[in-house]
This record gives structure tokens, C-alpha cells and sequence, in this order.
């Protein structure tokens, strides 16, 4: 298919690259060069198999090789054995050379050479597990905290200025070529964090801490998914991670940490008023907003996003309202209700919402 | 230095009522002497004019061995400096065991009786825990006679956000008028001689989950008085409000900006950890000191001399601490401000970055101490956190900081930071943190201790609990719980233990240690009172009323009541010049949630983990609602 | 290979997107036109009529563990316990209900608010939402459950809870 169709399907769908075969960064990078020398490896192995298995299928065999007669059914006890070979062979010099070489073939191909290749394949394994992985003591510059929950990130830019911490959701942004330390917990169950060009997977566990890191060697843009079965909508829990360039990043830090920008109009005032006078206040929040809660995603900058509903709709005019009037329809079983509102009201906290960059 | 007040030597009210030509004279120079003393002599000590200081006598701070008692009691700690001090020597050690009941009054409301009643001249006035009644009975006759009451209209929708019961904890009188605190956020000034409504300011708003319990302070025309709802996201303040026209004058909030916490020019905090600039939201992560708690529920002391107006604030809002990262300024803080521009003098945040819900708004008790071969103007606070401070009340420098009970949450308060050494094991971020001592009620919670200048010992009644705590996932939603912790409490002695969960103690803050411990079975809840008949006076949750001797705890006498004491007791002179002892029974409060119907043995970490803790509560009391005098046959 | 990976995604991506295009929601919210009709306590002027109104939800036992989480998340746990044990609130694991145990009052007791401190939560969250923490709250044990249609409890309350 012509690269510029694929394009124009792929931003159609939002879909930012998802593949572990196309790494974009250190992680990712040693995952595929490992899993590159299975594939030839295995690959190779594989082909040697089936080579003698060919090779043993067709090859014509010499008088030697043939069993003794004693050992053709119906002669048990080898009363007509062929006394020249010694009958069923036990006698060492008695034994066909082929039976003698095949038990070396079986010994040194089956047992010694996969001890081999096994233990080094295993070995390389470990040493990549061991270095894609925190340890304590590793530092980084900036640490980002994400709590799994059903169907959502949780995501908070950690500071040792508590009043600098920023908390957004489903999208994360790195600076280039930057490493990124990554705490992950869970508030529910089970979930996996997984961004398949960066990095490898990562379980989310509740009750307890676990990291990774991140880092891309390019700008761009990257797809993640939750890698572990997390309940109704583990298929729809994506997130979109951001790679750009360090002052761009230090730029949509700063604007993160700044509160919910002011309406410039009063139709924008209305529209702040609607949304606080509403249900959902029960659940998100907006700082500079009597807005605080914290069960569902934070809303101070959600226009400035890529994605709505965790990765899956791109975040326009059109999926926003659409999202709010019925949630239930886009992402069945997810914890947004369709809060009880006017079409009137629906506009006005559409409106408001997509003002808050 | 000694200080005298202005010895009230006739009772106002009865003379003005009643005697006539001379009564009306009295009124008119105590009509032109009042706002003098109310604008700045402070002290109240130097002679005052012949009679003037009949209808607005102030008493003052400092060292009561040296002033005569009037036999009034005009604030819930009858004078400026918390003491809890009486000088009447009527009734003493020795014939206290002759104490008998003289009447009763019922207060026609079930639910935790907190306050203290006052008495001036003759009246004696008492608020209810809500629809906060305030009753004016008159003491002349025998048994009382009601002479008004005042019922303001209380929003009942209030009982559903406040979190440790409907309690009040009192009125204040000043200047002819009474002034206290209704549950839904207003604060009332009635006419004490004829129960009419002089003003009611709305100060606080019930949908942001504010009410209002605690007792004002009247200082220099201005009513002082603070909000309550820490457990429910609500940012605190202490609000003064014009004595005479009800605004507010300013108000100190105690987390946010520097403009808006009344941190100044004058600002001298002694610690480090208290010095910078809007701390206020800078120990904060963004906008969560919005919410922030630092509620001003307790109580409120004043030095004359020094002009300065003592006071701590509540817990930091949620209680899980994992969700406000830093110390959380300025929660858990007790301030010295300006009465009349609510300026900050100093500050000193005794629990940063609290993770046990240990507020800070116990009572600042004003003595002179000889300590260090010199005597030092301090201040007294058996606090939350397990720590009994001596503090210089000028610098707030701490002198000594001492457990007065089981504490394992720290293990001691660095005297040249002043920041407490925190036992890791004891965080509760996210996490279980069990055999936490004190429990959130603290060594004492908002119950007051008293100072006999005679024996210089503090007498405290306090807690006896431990407890387990996990803080968790909190939601904020405007006018409902704000807390996220599931907490489960217990007897200090170990879980199950139910004979010994309270007690009071005798310290002695110079030598800093107990002097004498009496051991109760429930948290002591009520307040303290002392006499320089060397009796001490307090009540217990399972209905006993009990006077024990100063110097070395020897129970004197006991009575039983109706329903648990969690009231403040007070000694007053009667018309009849006999001294009587005064004192609301009915459980309730957050210790006595149990004894309210709720059901803990089901639920075992509602009432915040206490009712868990008291469970046998009610086997030992009924709902009740009482005011009982008792004096010598 | 991979283009033509990245070709099935994409088209199956696209397949999924055409459920994406939502109408906006029409008529005024059910909430307010529906309002159930149920008197807030036992008396009635004249004779006595009986509206049994039930739960509507079918699935009960999925929608009780989610109005497990509701009452949780909407602070509920705060001032009835956990378990439903009271505290600032009434308890509500016991047979004493001041307004009413039958479904359709104690919905009305959420949507409404009452007024010695039940704050109003209808309108704000979809009726379906309070029915779900109905379903909870009636599982926590406190409505008596052999008493049948007619909506009424059949016990008055005690005057413990006359102070509330």
C-alpha cells in the first residue's frame, strides 16, 4: 500500500506507532536486538533441524546399516539372529557404526548443544532484563509517578518542590534523548504499563511500587497500551507518549503546573459556572477551580491532549461532546456516567473544557 | 511582676436592676469607662474608677496568686490566661466529701455537652450542643429560676457535617452582652441581661462542610472565633469580629499566601522551619491548601501585656498524608497575633507534615515559671502530638518539649530546629502503620487542663490510646467527608484492654515529669478545674462528677449523673456569697460517638476508629442533657 | 510485513471508529421529569395508598459491587461507615430508617437530601448511579426484608433517632 494512503489511515485513527519492531529508544532497543538474535538464532537452529531431518529422511543406507534380522518382528528371543553382528548388537565392537554415531549425534545435538545455546540465550536475557529496569540508587531527572487505574492513567510529574508536582492524564511527555525514571502502582487491579517503541512491559501492582524507564532517542509521538487484563475495558486503556525536544518540554511542564487558564468572556464564565455547578465535579477536578476531586482524570489542561477516554478518540470538538453526553456508548462499563444535563448545559461544559489548554 | 485587676467588689447586674439611683450612676460610668478599658489598658490592673469596673471587667493574664477572685465566671476559662483557677477557699480538701447536689437543670437536648457555663453577677448562662439553646437562669432564687432563653435558628442541616458530634463549647460574655457560636457557621451577640439578639453574623458557609463549635474570645471589642471542618476539606481561619456591630474586622486564615495568613513585617518565627515566604501554599502541592484544614476549633488564650492573642490551628485537612507532600504549613500551628489587626507575631508548627491527625488547637495556658534560674513569661501546651511545651510566649522558643504519656510516632522534638524526630515505622502514606501512640485524639484533645498557682502543677485530663492507621485514596467533594484514613483505636495498655483508656495527671513543668496519675477506664473528656482549696474537679464519660486532692490525687468525693460528663466544670460564688460547683452532663463528642447509636463492633473504623476503641461505652450511659450545681450543706 | 501489519491495524482501527460518531444527547435529563413520587415518612392524610416503586436494575449483583464503589467515592462511606456502621450520619446496617427503607425512599433520601444533614445528590449523578448505591445500601442489612410491596417499612422510628 502507498506509504502516504497508510499515513492518511493512521492519523485518520489517531494511532501513533505501537510496534516493538520499530524501536525508538535504548529500552525498546535492547529488547529488539535480543529478540533479533532469537529470531536468527532460533531461525538458524530451526533450519539445521529440518536440514537433517531431511537429510536423515532421504539418505540411502548402507549395508551396514541395516538392523540385525534378529531384530525384524516375529524373532523375539533372536533365535535367528545374524550371528556375524552379534545378533541385537550389545556386544561393543558388535554395535553398527551408525547406531554408535547416532547416539553422538543424539548426545552432543540434543543435549550439549542446546545446553549451550540455552544458557547463552538465557544469560544475554537476564543481562537485558537486568539493565532495562531501576535500581535503587539509579538516579534520574525527572521522575514520573502512574497509577494504573480501570481504564485510565493516573499520571503525576513528581517534584521535590511539593507545590511543582503537576497531575494529568493518559499522556505523557519526555524530553529527548533523556532518560525518565517511572514509579508505577495500581489503585485497583492488575494492570501492565507497556509503551511497545520505548520500552518493555512493566506490571502495575497494587500495594505495591514498581518502576521502569523510559527514554526515546527521537521526537515523536508513541502508542501504549495496558499490557495486563485488567477488567471491562482493558482493550480501550491507551496512552500517547510525547517525545520532544528539552525546552519544549520545560515549556508544557510549566504550562501543566499553571492553574486552569481564566474565561476571557463571559460566555466562558457561564461555562465555568456550569461545570462547577455539575456532577462532574464529583469526580475531576481543575485547579484554580473549587474543582478538587481526584477519582477520575484531571481537566486543568485536557484540551491541551491528544486523546480523550485514555487513547482512544482523538480529543476534538466532536468526540468531546460526545464523550461527555454518553460515555457509556464509546467505552461501556468505564466509570463515566452520562451526568444528568441540558443540551444548554452540554454545550456550555463542552465549551469551557475545550478552553482549558 | 504583679498585676491586679480591678476587684469587682459589687455584682453589676443585681445592682442595676435593683438598687436604684446608685445602680443607675454605676451604669453611666461604666457606660463611659468601658470602651477605655476595652481600647487598650489591657492589663485591667491598675484601680480602676470607684464601681466602673462593675459591668466590664476583664481579667487578666498572669500569676493569680496575687489577684482576689470575683466569684464570676465570664469565659469558658474564666480569665485570659486559661488557668482554670479558682481562688475560693470555701470548699477544701477536707470538707469537699460533704459536696451534695443543690439543683438541677435540664437542658431539653440529647447529644455531647461541651460547654462550660458562665457566670456573671447573679445569672448564669449555658449553650446547648445544637439548635445551641442558650439558657440565662437566675441564681438567686433556690434551684434557679430561668430567666429567658435565646433559641437561634440553627440550620438543621448543620448535624450532618459536623464530624465529632453537635457540640459547643461555650459562650463568652463582655460588656453586657454573651457571645457565642451557632453550629451552621454564625456567631451571635445577645443582650445578657434580656436574651434579645443584638447581631448574628454569618461567618462561615455549611456547603463547604464549615460549622462551628468552639467558645469565642473577647478581646479589646472584638470577638474572636474560629471555624471547624478538617475532616471535611475546609481551609481554616480565626475571624474577629466588632463586639458591637458584629462585622468582621479581619480574618487570619491559616494556610495560603502571606497576605492572606496576616504574615507581616512583624513576622519573627523563631524556627527555620518557619521562616520564608508564603508558606503557605508553598508546603502544599498545587491549590490542596485550598483545602487545607488548619481549622481553628479549640482554644484561644490572651497576655495583656504582652497584646498578644495565643491560638493553634487543626490538622492539615485530609488525612492521608501521601496526598499533600510537605509540611503543610500552617496546619497543626500555634500563632501569637495582634488582637486588632490579626497580624502575625510569631509561629511555630509543632506537627509538620502531620500524619496522625494530631491538630493543634489544644489550650495555651499563660504562667510565669522560674525556669533557668529566671522566671520566664511562658505558655503551657499539653499538645496533640504527645508533647507538653513549655514555650516562652514572647519568641515562642521552646524551653522543654516532654512526653506526658505513651508516644511512639516520635521520639522527641529537636529543641534547636524544634522539628519533631519522626519514627519511620509510624508514616501512614498509603500505608498501615500499627501500635501508632498517641491515637488521633492525641495524649488530650480538646478537653482543658488547669494550673493551681498554689501547687504549680497542670492538671490535665487525657487519652490513653493507641492506634492503627492506613492512610488511602481520599475524594473531595464540597461539603462531604475529606479524610481518606481507616483508622481503629485502642487502649494504650494493648487491644481489648477496657479498663484503662484515660487519666489525669498532675505535671509539673518545671521539674518535667508526673507528679500524680489517676487512672480511668474511659479518655477523660471533660474539662478540669482547680480551687485554692486544693480540690480538683473533673467528670468522666461513665457518669461520675469527681473532686480529687490537688497535691496528690486522693479521690475526695465522687457522684454519680445521669448521663457521662464531657463538659467543662466551673466554681463560681453564689448571690449568696456560698461557693458552688457547676457542670453539663450528657456524653457525646467524638469519644462518645459509641454511646450515640452507631454501631462499631459492625463497623469497626467508623467515628474516625474511636467508637471502636469504646465500644462498652454505652453499658455505662444514656443520651442525657443536665446541668447540675452542687455546694457544701 | 510490517506496512502490512500496520495496514490490518489500521483498518481494524477504522472498523471500530465507526461506532465513534455518537448523537448528542437529546431531550431534557430523565431526572427531573421522573421524579418519583414518594412520600418522605409514613403518615398518610386519608387512606392509605400503596406505591411499591422497585429498583429498576436487573443485574443486581454486578450493579452492588459497583454501588459499592460509588458509595465510596461519593464520600457516603465518610458519614455512614464503610460498612455502613454511622457515624456523622445514621448507621444504616439497622432496621431504623427516618425516611423510609423501602427502594423508592431511600432513593428519594439520596436524590433529595434530607433535612437534618442529608445533602441532595440527585441531578449532579445519573438516576441509575443512585439506584446502584441503593442496591448497596439495602444489602448492608439494616431494611427489614420480610416486609413486602406497599413501600413502607413497617417500623417507626426510635427516639434515639428523633435527636438527629
Amino acid at each position: 500500500m502507498p506509504s502516504h494512503a497508510l499515513a492518511a489511515l493512521l492519523q485518520a485513527v489517531a494511532v501513533a506507532p505501537q510496534s516493538a519492531l520499530e524501536p525508538a529508544g535504548p529500552g525498546a532497543a535492547r529488547i529488539d536486538r535480543l529478540w533479533d538474535l532469537m529470531l536468527w538464532s532460533g531461525l538458524a537452529v530451526t533450519a539445521l533441524v529440518v536440514a537433517l531431518l531431511l537429510v536423515a529422511l532421504f539418505r540411502r543406507r548402507r549395508p551396514d546399516e541395516l538392523p540385525p534380522e534378529a531384530d525384524r518382528p516375529g524373532d523375539p528371543r533372536g533365535e535367528h539372529a545374524n550371528v556375524e553382528t552379534g545378533g541385537r548388537g550389545r556386544a561393543g565392537e558388535g554395535r553398527p557404526r551408525s547406531e554408535r554415531l547416532g547416539a553422538r549425534w543424539m548426545i552432543a545435538g540434543g543435549v550439549v548443544f542446546p545446553a549451550i545455546v540455552l544458557t547463552a540465550l538465557f544469560l544475554l536475557s537476564v543481562r537485558v532484563l537486568g539493565a532495562l529496569y531501576p535500581r535503587r540508587g539509579d538516579t534520574a531527572a525527572v521522575t514520573i509517578e502512574v497509577t494504573g487505574r480501570q481504564w485510565w492513567w493516573d499520571v503525576r510529574y513528581l517534584d521535590s518542590a511539593p507545590g511543582a508536582a503537576v497531575r494529568t492524564a493518559n499522556e505523557l511527555h519526555l524530553p529527548v534523548g533523556r532518560r525518565v525514571r517511572v514509579r508505577l502502582r495500581s489503585h485497583d487491579v492488575i494492570h501492565s504499563f507497556w509503551v511497545p517503541g520505548l520500552q518493555g512491559k512493566m506490571d502495575m501492582i497494587p500495594g505495591r511500587v514498581t518502576e521502569t524507564w523510559l527514554q526515546a532517542d527521537s521526537a515523536g509521538v508513541w502508542r501504549g497500551q495496558c499490557a495486563e487484563f485488567c477488567g471491562m475495558q482493558h482493550a480501550k486503556m491507551a496512552l500517547v507518549v510525547v517525545a520532544e525536544p528539552e525546552a519544549a518540554f520545560t515549556r508544557w511542564l510549566a504550562g501543566e503546573r499553571a492553574p486552569a487558564a481564566e474565561p476571557a468572556d463571559s460566555a466562558g464564565l457561564a461555562g465555568r459556572e456550569t461545570f462547577l455547578r455539575s456532577g462532574c465535579v464529583y469526580c475531576h477536578a481543575v485547579r484554580g477551580t473549587p474543582a478538587h476531586a481526584t477519582v477520575g482524570p484531571d481537566l486543568t489542561h485536557v484540551a491541551g491532549r491528544r486523546t480523550l477516554a485514555a487513547g482512544e478518540l482523538p480529543n476534538n470538538a466532536g468526540n468531546l461532546y460526545g464523550w461527555i453526553a454518553n460515555p457509556q456508548a464509546l467505552k461501556p462499563g468505564s466509570h463515566m456516567p452520562a451526568v444528568p444535563m441540558t443540551n444548554e448545559e452540554l454545550h456550555a461544559i463542552a465549551r469551557y473544557l475545550r478552553s482549558l489548554r | 511582676m504583679a498585676r491586679r485587676t480591678g476587684k469587682l467588689r459589687e455584682d453589676p447586674i443585681t445592682r442595676l436592676c435593683c438598687r436604684g439611683s446608685r445602680g443607675v450612676l454605676l451604669a453611666l460610668l461604666a457606660l463611659g469607662c468601658g470602651g477605655e478599658r476595652e481600647a487598650g489598658r489591657g492589663d485591667g490592673g491598675a484601680a480602676p474608677p470607684a464601681g466602673a469596673s462593675a459591668a466590664a471587667a476583664v481579667p487578666a493574664a498572669g500569676d493569680s496568686t496575687t489577684r482576689a477572685d470575683d466569684g464570676m465566671w465570664v469565659m469558658p476559662a474564666r480569665t485570659y490566661d486559661a488557668i482554670r483557677y479558682s481562688a475560693q477557699t470555701e470548699i477544701t480538701a477536707a470538707n469537699v466529701k460533704d459536696l451534695r447536689q443543690a439543683w438541677t437543670f435540664s437542658t431539653g437536648v440529647l447529644r455531647g455537652h461541651e460547654a462550660a457555663p458562665l457566670v456573671v453577677g447573679s445569672t448564669m448562662y449555658v449553650v446547648t450542643p445544637f439548635p445551641n439553646i442558650l439558657y440565662a437562669i437566675d441564681l438567686a432564687p433556690p434551684g434557679g429560676r430561668l430567666k429567658w432563653k435565646y433559641e437561634p435558628p440553627t440550620a438543621r442541616a448543620s448535624q450532618g457535617i459536623a464530624c465529632c458530634d453537635v457540640v459547643n463549647r461555650g459562650a463568652a460574655w463582655a460588656d453586657g452582652r454573651i457571645f457565642f457560636n451557632t453550629l451552621d457557621a454564625h456567631t451571635v451577640a445577645v443582650d445578657a441581661e434580656t436574651g434579645r439578639e443584638i447581631w448574628r453574623t454569618k461567618v462561615g458557609e455549611i456547603n463547604l462542610g464549615e460549622t462551628m463549635t468552639m467558645a469565642p474570645l473577647v478581646v479589646k471589642g472584638k470577638v474572636l472565633v474560629g471555624n471547624s471542618g478538617g475532616e471535611m476539606g475546609v481551609r481554616g481561619w480565626l475571624t474577629a469580629l466588632d463586639a458591637g456591630s458584629g462585622e468582621i474586622a479581619w480574618r487570619a486564615w491559616s494556610t495560603g499566601p502571606d497576605r492572606d495568613v496576616l504574615i507581616g513585617p512583624d513576622f519573627r518565627p523563631r524556627y527555620p522551619q518557619d521562616q520564608g515566604r508564603d508558606l503557605g501554599v508553598s508546603t502544599w502541592p498545587a491549590e490542596q491548601w485550598k483545602v487545607g484544614g488548619g481549622t481553628v476549633w479549640g482554644w484561644l488564650s490572651y497576655d495583656p501585656e504582652l497584646d498578644l492573642v495565643y491560638y493553634g490551628t487543626g490538622n492539615p485537612g485530609v488525612w492521608n498524608p501521601a496526598l499533600r507532600p510537605g509540611d503543610n504549613k500552617w496546619s497543626s500551628s500555634i500563632f501569637a497575633r495582634d488582637p486588632d489587626t490579626g497580624a502575625a507575631k510569631w509561629a511555630y508548627q509543632t506537627t509538620p507534615h502531620d500524619e496522625h491527625d494530631f491538630d493543634g488547637v489544644n489550650e495555651s495556658i499563660l504562667v510565669d515559671l522560674p525556669i533557668g534560674g529566671r522566671t520566664r513569661k511562658v505558655m503551657l501546651r499539653p499538645e496533640r502530638n504527645g508533647f507538653l511545651y513549655v514555650m516562652d510566649r514572647a519568641t515562642g522558643e521552646i524551653l522543654s518539649a516532654d512526653p506526658y504519656g505513651k508516644v511512639t510516632w516520635a521520639t522527641g522534638i529537636d529543641l534547636a530546629t524544634g522539628r519533631p524526630a519522626m519514627n519511620e515505622a509510624m508514616r501512614t502514606g498509603n500505608r498501615l502503620a500499627t501500635g501508632v501512640c498517641p491515637a488521633s485524639p492525641g495524649m488530650k484533645d480538646w478537653q482543658p487542663a488547669a494550673w493551681s498557682p498554689r501547687t504549680r502543677l497542670l492538671y490535665i485530663p487525657h487519652n490513653h490510646l493507641c492506634m492503627d492507621y492506613q492512610g488511602m485514596e481520599a475524594n473531595y467533594i464540597a461539603g462531604t467527608p475529606y479524610v481518606g484514613a481507616s483508622v481503629q483505636m485502642y487502649s494504650a495498655e494493648g487491644k481489648g484492654d477496657t479498663t484503662y483508656r484515660g487519666h489525669v495527671t498532675a505535671w509539673d513543668p518545671v521539674a518535667r515529669r508526673v507528679v500524680w496519675r489517676i487512672r480511668e477506664k474511659f479518655p477523660v473528656w471533660s474539662g478540669a478545674v482547680v480551687t485554692a482549696g486544693d480540690v480538683v474537679f473533673y467528670g468522666t464519660m461513665d457518669r461520675w462528677f469527681k473532686a480529687v486532692h490537688a497535691r496528690t490525687g486522693e479521690l475526695l468525693w465522687r457522684t454519680q449523673v445521669g448521663s457521662g460528663i464531657i463538659g467543662q466544670p466551673i466554681t463560681y460564688r453564689g448571690p449568696d456569697g456560698r461557693q458552688y460547683v457547676a457542670v453539663l452532663a450528657g456524653v457525646g463528642g467524638w469519644a462518645g460517638a459509641a454511646a450515640l447509636g452507631i454501631l462499631p463492633e459492625e463497623d469497626p473504623t467508623i467515628a474516625l476508629g474511636f467508637a471502636i476503641a469504646v465500644k462498652d461505652l454505652p453499658q455505662h450511659t444514656p443520651q442525657g442533657g443536665m446541668l447540675h450545681v452542687f455546694a457544701l450543706p | 510485513m510490517r506496512a502490512l501489519v500496520g495496514t490490518l491495524g489500521a483498518l481494524g482501527a477504522l472498523a471500530c471508529g465507526s461506532e465513534r460518531a455518537p448523537a448528542p444527547k437529546g431531550a431534557a435529563p430523565p431526572t427531573s421529569a421522573e421524579r418519583l413520587m414518594v412520600n418522605a415518612g409514613e403518615l398518610q392524610a386519608g387512606p392509605v395508598v400503596h406505591r411499591a416503586v422497585e429498583n429498576p436494575i436487573e443485574d443486581a449483583a454486578a450493579a452492588r459491587a459497583d454501588g459499592r464503589r460509588l458509595y465510596v467515592w461519593f464520600n457516603c462511606a465518610g458519614c455512614h461507615g464503610t460498612e455502613g456502621g454511622g457515624g456523622m450520619g445514621p448507621p444504616l446496617r439497622d432496621p431504623q430508617w427516618i425516611y423510609g427503607s423501602d427502594p423508592a425512599s431511600i432513593f428519594q433520601t439520596i436524590a433529595q437530601g434530607r433535612p437534618n444533614g442529608m445533602p441532595a445528590f440527585g441531578g449532579r449523578i445519573p438516576d441509575e448511579q443512585i439506584w446502584r448505591i441503593e442496591l448497596y445500601v439495602r444489602s448492608l442489612g439494616g431494611v427489614d426484608t420480610t416486609v413486602r410491596a406497599g413501600g413502607s417499612s413497617g417500623r417507626s422510628p426510635t427516639q434515639a433517632q428523633q435527636a438527629r
